[in-house]
């Protein structure tokens, strides 16, 4: 027979029975066996886990020290070596969601535990941690207690003996912002055609992508005298030095070089070459400093109309790139731009 | 425009000293097949082979796959290619259903695909469910990109229509006719929405591109075509550079189930009034002023209440896709798109597509381009030794590749049950 799963519940100053809001700064603590909400997870596990203990923290404690209420419920859970962390449900509590998020994430990140929790989908702590951590679809209110606590628990057992995890409406929890390729019903066509008639009629249709929310950048300050400063020349269009030292690929790129310009007055076609797929380069392989116009600096840098030009430029290839990877490139080369007391950029795109 | 398309259920491909097309089988004369494609200077080798589905075997290098289709009234398919120029949609064409044509080569940025006939590969991409006629070619020395595309093009085209003759004395097995009359003329319920289809194509520049009429499709306006043109193969693909996900085949342009779906409802509960055909330019000016070229003929010439909208290519086309929306929304015309999505391996990337309107409210999803899919081994590779993408061998092997490589797995004119949903 297998061994009973190990469970330690998570659970607030509340739902603990230490009390309400007056009682929310209580520091964490824990009880062996189950308290409260506790007792339904113990007999919803039945004879396939056990509630080892509990861990209770007043919701005030734990979301305004934030990283040390974490470590202290880290050190209260470790001793146990559960197989699982069930945490909530919070409902529609932000400061409660808030918590149990950040423990189920500890859970899974520091101690490798599988960890479930169940939220109403307004919570705070939705956005917290629903890339990594299963949550369960709650109503907003305590009223929905039984029906969660079920769904929370056949997930978890289905975590815990590696059973694939359907969909979010079949299990019930809320979609984890990651998307996979299933073979659908209809046709593609088919699905657009009726959604766009149901748009016509004022019909309830569904939309297959949402709209994501796009990254604001404050503008940096403006150079305050050009004539001093140093400027970068960086690229998306693919120049490299020919053989291209640093293997940086021609789309999809996870990669970034920087070449010297010491010494050189332009770019020589002998030299740089555009691996970029994703236009055609023929120009820029028949004179690079139409993409890097170092020889435009140069005579910009002689004018005295710029400090100078730094003496490297950037470059990488900016076609079918994961926007994840873009930012790791971009953000690697404006910190070493930065530290390298370079005040401005002239970013040529392709 | 009235077509009549009579279809030919074709149940499987012999090699034979003669071709003739009997009881649902074509027995093909490989070497008469080879002479009317082989006589083009630009190939140094052409072999033909001859695929089944469920064969344990495994196409490399497959730039397009084309149904073969021949006029028997009203002009020749293909115009501007192997067919003499003029309009084609009308009259009669024979169609061979069950079987392509498969263009394989391979050159320097030649982006193919791999089709497997058979396993995991074979349920994702409909022309796994396919006899094939596969034309594997290698270029003449010194032939650039562009001659050596227009070579295949030619022969893959040029198969078709020697395949497609066979039908041409016989009775077809069902006839479908295709009949939208002019607007003035519509014998239909005029109460029912008016729905317009707008298809917009790539035209970044040569190899990533399709052809219409013979012509690359880099200058023009938005122009309105009636359905049934794309039926005879107005429209050919010669996206020999790009990625297969994102590239519209031949036989899916032909076989476009938009097209198919919006005629099904025609009169019924739609009136199907049309198809503009718009490019993706380079420039975003020419993107906007495109955009509102084609949401005016939506709009005002085609009078629709709705549109379907979908593109080729992935990355700037994003941006005429949302400009098309945003136009046609703005004019009070309701929009509906497909489109894929760029979400990395994991599935975990958080923007589909590089632009976003807030008019696009209604997106259908024809899946993740980059999730991974698992080949198992195949006992036969055809199609060369190499691809020039970076994907390397052995072919026979077990793959872990992109589902963007396998043809039409993911097809942006919906010729797929495939799409992404959230987990």
């Amino acid at each position: 027979m297998e061994s009973k799963v190990r469970v330690v519940h998570y659970i607030n100053q509340f739902f603990g029975q230490i009390g309400g809001e007056e009682k929310a700064d209580i520091a964490p603590f824990f009880k062996e066996g189950p308290i409260g909400p506790g007792l339904l997870l113990k007999s919803l596990l039945g004879e396939k886990g056990e509630v080892i203990a509990t861990i209770v923290c007043g919701d005030n404690y734990f979301n305004d020290r934030i990283e040390k209420a974490k470590k202290e419920v880290l050190n209260l859970i470790s001793p146990y070596r559960p197989d699982l962390i069930v945490a909530g449900p919070a409902f529609n509590a932000g400061r409660y969601g808030i918590a149990c998020g950040e423990v189920c994430k500890l859970s899974k990140g520091e101690l490798g535990i599988e960890a479930v929790t169940g939220m109403y989908t307004e919570n705070p702590g939705v956005e917290l941690c629903k890339n990594e951590v299963y949550i369960i679809e709650t109503g907003p209110s305590a009223r929905g207690m039984a029906e969660a606590m079920a769904k929370m628990v056949q997930l978890a057992l289905r975590l815990i003996s590696k059973a694939p995890i359907g969909r979010p409406q079949e299990e019930g929890y809320i979609p984890r912002g990651i998307k996979r390729n299933i073979i659908s019903k209809d046709l593609a066509s088919e699905r657009a055609i009726r959604a766009l008639l149901a748009k016509i009629k004022g019909e309830p249709f569904h939309t297959e992508i949402k709209k994501p929310t796009f990254d604001q950048v404050p503008p940096a300050p403006p150079i305050e005298r050009l004539s001093k400063a140093t400027i970068a020349l960086v690229t998306e269009g693919g120049l490299i030095p020919k053989g291209n030292p640093d293997h940086i690929e021609s789309h999809r790129a996870t990669k970034y070089g920087h070449y010297s310009l010491e010494g050189l007055n332009r770019l020589d076609p002998e030299g740089f070459e555009s691996i970029h797929r994703g236009y055609d380069t023929t120009f820029v392989n028949e004179d690079p400093n139409r993409l890097i116009p170092v020889d435009v600096m140069r005579d910009l840098e002689k004018e005295g109309d710029i400090g100078k030009l730094y003496s490297y430029f950037y470059t990488t290839t900016g076609v079918a790139t994961f926007v994840e990877n873009s930012r790791k490139i971009g953000k690697a080369i404006a910190k070493e731009l930065k530290e390298s007391g370079v005040a401005g950029v002239i970013l040529t795109s392709t | 425009m009235k077509l009549g398309l009579g279809l030919f259920n074709i149940e499987n491909i012999i090699p034979n000293d003669r071709t003739y097309f009997q009881n649902h089988t074509l027995f093909v004369d490989l070497n008469e097949l080879k002479q009317v494609i082989a006589a083009d200077h630009r190939f140094s080798r052409i072999e033909i082979e001859v695929v089944h589905p469920g064969d344990d075997v495994r196409i490399i290098n497959v730039l397009d796959a084309i149904e073969p289709r021949i006029k028997v009234e009203g002009g020749e398919a293909f115009p501007g290619w192997v067919g003499k120029m003029g309009i084609v949609g009308m009259g009669k064409t024979y169609a061979l259903k069950g079987i392509g044509v498969i263009e394989v080569g391979l050159m320097n940025d030649f982006y193919g695909a791999i089709l497997d006939m058979n396993g995991p590969g074979a349920e994702l991409t409909y022309y796994s469910k396919l006899h094939h006629i596969v034309l594997i070619t290698a270029p003449s020395p010194g032939i650039n990109q562009a001659e050596y595309s227009h070579a295949l093009k030619t022969a893959g085209l040029r198969a078709s229509t020697y395949l497609a003759k066979t039908s041409i004395s016989l009775q077809p097995d069902e006839l479908r006719v295709y009949e939208i009359p002019p607007l003035n003329k519509t014998t239909v319920n005029m109460e029912l929405p008016r729905i317009a289809y707008l298809y917009i194509t790539e035209c970044h520049e040569i190899l990533k591109e399709p052809f219409i009429y013979g012509d690359n499709p880099r200058r023009y306006f938005p122009t309105i075509f009636h359905p049934n043109e794309f039926m005879d193969g107005a429209m050919v693909s010669c996206t020999y550079d790009y990625s297969p996900g994102l590239k519209n085949f031949t036989y899916s342009v032909m076989n476009n189930p938009v097209i198919e779906g919006l005629y099904d409802r025609h009169g019924k509960e739609l009136i199907f009034t049309g198809v503009i055909v718009a490019n993706a330019p380079l420039v975003l000016a020419d993107k906007k002023r495109s955009a509102l070229m084609a949401a005016k003929l939506v709009r005002f010439v085609l009078g629709a209440d709705g549109v379907l909208i979908t593109k080729e290519g992935g990355g700037h086309p994003d941006i005429d896709l949302m400009e098309c929306c945003e136009q046609c929304e703005l004019l009070g015309v309701k929009t509906s798109l497909l489109n894929s999505e760029m979400l990395s391996p994991d599935g975990t990337g958080i923007y589909s597509m590089i632009a976003f309107s807030k008019y696009a409210d209604c997106i259908i999803s024809v899946g993740n381009v980059d999730e991974m899919v698992n080949l198992p081994s195949m006992e036969r590779v055809i199609g060369g030794k190499t691809m020039a993408i970076d994907i390397q061998g052995p072919f026979d092997g077990p793959m872990r590749i992109p589902i963007r490589m396998l043809p039409n797995a993911i097809s942006q004119v919906g010729l797929t049950k495939i799409t992404a949903e959230e987990f």
